[in-house]
């Protein structure tokens, strides 16, 4: 009986375990993004990825703040912190314990072009609980622009 | 050939076709984490405003702008010689019908520094390596550009160039930006013959 059920499973055995095994292998072995680009991005486009410090989510207990390029001095009695070199991002350690922490994730930086591209890189990793420290949810503009009326198309030879 | 064959024959096939295959329909990126991680962090990702100022005051040809801020925004200012793609837009398809020309560079640029970011991470991430940003976006350009000012009695060689260089743009910039839609384009082009018939180029 046993040497029946081997030869009617070696259908399974030699060919739809091999499968299996390979779609686990790209799951969960194979270092790559997680498919959907755009969708994976979504929330930075509408804005809904920043925290303010002024936000209540900002100094949670379970969020976990991640300074990129300096070491935490305002916020000391906040104790969830690590201080990340961004080159080390995809490092095992690091992955799991953004992964793992149950409330949000917060990106820390003097440089908010940095925060940006490290909080794409983890999106596209598909960990969605991630945040950027940033008082302003859409970019503003600081300056204003006075535009010169009294240039005309003659004055600029315009033909 | 049974009913069990035939249902293992189609399972098999399904296999397959989710090893192999991406998501249908969606865009991912192809770079390796790793690879992607240290090409955008580089500091070369970066154009510095005065960099901007050198390309757009030399009419660079290979050099294309793109502001990433809504229409609204860029209708009342741009940097001249710009194209508009707001953010949301831009990834919306695949990137390749902005980003075809594989021998241009493209800069990016937001009124700040996120949604640079994010664009320059979403284009390299996709196989798009010709692409910068400027840093510190418009703010940055006022900042150092159309609020420049000379202070002081003397300027070193390198420091008058530089100022040079940012009046240049700024005059360009305020021009451009002061006159109606409609003449904007006609006015780059002409200003762009006009330069190239004093330095004895074609026109």
């Amino acid at each position: 009986m046993i040497k029946t059920l081997l030869f009617k499973s070696k259908f399974v055995l030699l060919v739809i375990l091999p499968i299996i095994a390979m779609l686990l292998v790209r799951t969960f072995f194979i270092d790559h993004f997680k498919n959907g680009a755009e969708n994976n991005a979504q929330s930075a486009f509408d804005g809904s990825n920043c925290i303010a410090p002024s936000d209540s989510a900002f100094l949670a207990e379970n969020s976990l703040l991640v300074y990129l390029d300096h070491q935490p001095s305002k916020y000391t009695n906040h104790l969830n912190f690590i201080a990340l070199n961004p080159s080390k991002l995809f490092d095992m350690n690091t992955l799991q314990l953004i992964k793992q922490n149950e409330g949000k994730v917060i990106l820390i930086s003097k440089d908010q072009n940095l925060t940006a591209r490290v909080w794409m890189l983890l999106a596209q990793k598909g960990i969605k609980n991630i945040y950027v420290l940033s008082n302003e949810a859409q970019e503003a503009f600081k300056y204003q622009f006075q535009p010169d009326t009294t240039l005309g198309a003659e004055e600029l030879e315009l033909e | 050939m049974n009913a069990r064959q035939k249902i293992s024959i189609v399972l098999v096939l399904i296999g397959l076709i989710l090893v192999f295959l991406p998501g249908i329909g969606q865009y991912s990126f192809k770079e390796k984490p790793k690879a992607l991680l240290n090409s955008v962090l580089e500091d070369d990702a970066c154009l510095s405003v005065d960099q901007v100022a050198v390309l757009l005051n030399n009419d660079d040809p290979s050099t294309q702008l793109i502001d990433l801020r809504n229409k609204e925004e860029f209708e009342q200012f741009s940097i001249p010689g710009a194209i508009n793609i707001p953010i949301k837009q831009f990834f919306k398809r695949k990137p390749e019908i902005w980003l075809y020309n594989t021998a241009a560079r493209y800069v990016f640029y937001g009124n700040g520094d996120l949604y640079s970011g994010y664009a320059l991470v979403m284009a390299q991430g996709l196989g798009y390596k010709n692409c910068w940003i400027m840093k510190g976006g418009l703010n940055a350009w006022f900042d150092v550009v159309m609020n420049s000012q000379f202070s002081g009695d003397y300027l070193s060689p390198r420091e008058n160039a530089r100022f040079e260089n940012r009046t240049k743009a700024k005059q360009f910039f305020i021009e451009i930006n002061s006159l109606p839609d409609s003449l904007k384009l006609k006015y780059a082009e002409s200003k762009r013959q006009a330069e190239r018939s004093l330095d004895g180029g074609c026109n």
